[in-house]
């Protein structure tokens, strides 16, 4: 493709398991762009401890720090970033479109802009898709659309629709 | 766990600084010193805070406004103290002076 099209920008796709990132990494790193990975946390990972959700996005902080390790390590040279294109709260309702997961979403977002090699992100979904998108088609919209307006002033992280 | 997390970025042409900070406390305000480093601004500022009664609030097609968002003005200055309700997200907006 880049010998068409130099310009072209490869996503491979990445996971939550370093282990995967690290076979993704020594195969293709090479020739990445970027790393994709998801975000998913809610009722079946935080069991009965409702701290353990606003406590999880800090463990996200720490797992980038260890790709970015793994990215010196495998692919030395290469500016590869992250694009966290799907992420959310996996709550039953109405807990998913509450001001608790409207806490957790404001702390993923700033973790976003903390940490460099997140060049991207996407929540899931923009509007409707499932229970979780943060509009739901109608008059009146949820608590974390509020917060998605609140990236302003970092035009290097493109949040995508 | 610190209840309280920080974002801070300033727009490309430098005129605005943004403070985005999240108060996880279920139960109680926190009150937080900012203090600006490397850049002037202007004691004009401006709070946008999204909050609810309870953490278990959620909007609905019948009760749209029980999560609403607040705007408020508030006084910055190189140093200045801010209070975040409990179980909040704000946005700060500083205006820097050139």
């Amino acid at each position: 493709m880049r010998a068409v099209d130099p310009s072209i920008r490869l996503i491979a796709v990445g996971d939550n398991d370093l282990n995967w990132d690290r076979t993704v990494l020594r195969i293709a790193g090479a020739n990445l762009d970027y790393l994709a990975i998801h975000h998913y946390y809610g009722s079946e990972e935080m069991g009965d401890d409702a701290r353990n959700l606003m406590a999880h996005p800090l463990h996200y902080e720490t797992f980038y720090n260890k790709v970015v390790q793994l990215i010196h390590e495998l692919a030395p040279g290469r500016d590869i970033k992250l694009n966290i294109n799907e992420w959310n709260t996996s709550l039953p309702l109405p807990r998913q479109h509450s001001m608790e997961s409207a806490l957790y979403a404001a702390r993923l977002m700033n973790i976003f802009e903390r940490n460099q090699v997140v060049a991207m992100s996407a929540v899931s979904d923009m509007v409707n898709g499932w229970s979780g998108g943060i509009v739901q088609a109608s008059r009146h919209g949820a608590p974390r659309y509020a917060k998605a307006g609140c990236t302003r002033g970092r035009p290097d992280i493109r949040h995508q629709p | 766990m610190p209840y309280l997390d920080v974002a801070v970025s300033r727009a490309a042409n430098g005129k605005q600084i943004f403070i985005k900070a999240v108060n996880t406390d279920e139960k109680h305000a926190l009150r937080a010193t900012v203090q600006i480093s490397g850049a002037r601004v202007r004691p004009e500022a401006e709070m946008e805070t999204i909050t609810a009664d309870s953490l278990t609030a959620a909007n609905s097609f019948a009760s749209p406004e029980v999560v609403f968002a607040r705007r408020s003005a508030i006084r910055a200055d190189s140093r200045f103290v801010v209070d975040l309700p409990r179980h909040s997200v704000s946005v700060i907006t500083l205006a820097t002076v050139e």
